[in-house]
């Protein structure tokens, strides 16, 4: 998979694995949550988005639960410097995640397979149905059906460099 | 390079999501809705996640350490399709132009894909033409290392120069 470098204009390849307290990012380097407490959690898993060249930069974090038979995206944060217009280092790294947690639902064995859940902040519910392919279920609760999440692994996690490739 | 379109302004804080309250009522109604949802999928649709959910798996143990994991074989793979997608084995063989004691034998591990049965089984469960060699190498390379490794470990190319 692939992140775009906004400063260079090129593809930099990048891997989702799964996380550990060691290699969470921190509070104090202005990350909103504080990821190391998701540990504790029951049924859930912890995956970190990272630059293939810098394993030590993480440019984003997501956190999955397994709840009453379904797979919740129940947290996702993107690194600071991966937020806003001016400023924003990689662009991506949400699609990335998202992409990511969608292939992690067609592993369930139920009914559920294929649909991904989660509860959106109230102004970005606009931001995932024009983006992901996102649908509103109830309230802020929205899922994201199994053909839409395989368009945003396609285009996501299997998106191609075809910069690096003779004409 | 061709750039996906945001239609809207990022969010201005990294996070994305609310934790999901999974103890009230509202969770209940979620689980109905989208079982409702499962359930209203057409027949080509509920198999294209199960053909897609095979693949999956297949990607994710090609990509695995040689070391973890059990062993998956050919025949395991094409097993999950059989069951999976209601098929018979026998319609299946025919189909594909095996003799049903051939392609038994693959399933049971006691014969070898081909180039060309993995280009067809590609074909129709919609993979990569070379996905069945690649699990076949993968599981044979995995046995060779595990039992043989010493074996290979006495060839060196200083060995043959000088001898």
């Amino acid at each position: 998979m692939y992140l775009l470098d906004l400063k260079t204009d090129t593809l930099v390849e990048a891997e989702i694995i799964k996380a550990t307290i060691k290699n969470m990012p921190l509070k104090k380097d202005g990350w909103h949550f504080n990821w190391r407490a998701v540990f504790k959690y029951k049924n859930t898993e912890t995956f970190i988005l990272r630059l293939l060249s810098n394993s030590e930069s993480v440019q984003g974090v997501l956190h999955l639960r397994k709840q009453g038979g379904m797979l919740i995206m129940d947290l996702v944060e993107i690194a600071p410097h991966n937020i806003g217009r001016k400023n924003k280092r990689y662009d991506y790294v949400a699609g990335c995640l998202i992409a990511f947690a969608c292939r992690e639902t067609f592993k369930l064995e139920n009914n559920y397979k294929g649909f991904l859940t989660f509860e959106s902040k109230t102004k970005l519910i606009e931001w995932y149905m024009n983006n992901y392919y996102a649908k509103i279920a109830m309230g802020q609760k929205m899922y994201i059906e199994p053909s839409d999440g395989q368009k945003l692994i396609d285009e996501y996690l299997n998106r191609k460099n075809t910069s690096n490739e003779e004409d | 390079m061709k750039k996906i379109k945001n239609k809207n302004t990022m969010p201005d804080n990294g996070v994305l999501t609310s934790s999901m309250n999974t103890q009230n009522r509202e969770f209940k109604e979620l689980q109905l809705f989208l079982l409702d949802k499962a359930s209203s999928l057409s027949k080509q649709e509920k198999i294209n996640i199960e053909l897609f959910a095979i693949q999956i798996k297949i990607e994710d143990y090609l990509k695995s350490n040689d070391d973890e994991n059990n062993l998956i074989t050919v025949g395991d793979f094409l097993r999950l399709y059989i069951n999976k997608l209601n098929l018979k084995q026998n319609k299946l063989a025919n189909y594909i132009g095996l003799n049903p004691t051939n392609f038994n034998k693959i399933l049971s591990g006691n014969r070898k894909v081909n180039f060309e049965l993995s280009y067809t089984l590609s074909q129709i469960f919609n993979l990569d033409p070379k996905t069945w060699i690649l699990i076949q190498v993968k599981n044979e390379y995995r046995e060779l290392k595990k039992n043989k490794s010493k074996y290979f470990q006495k060839f060196n190319l200083e060995d043959l120069i000088s001898a």
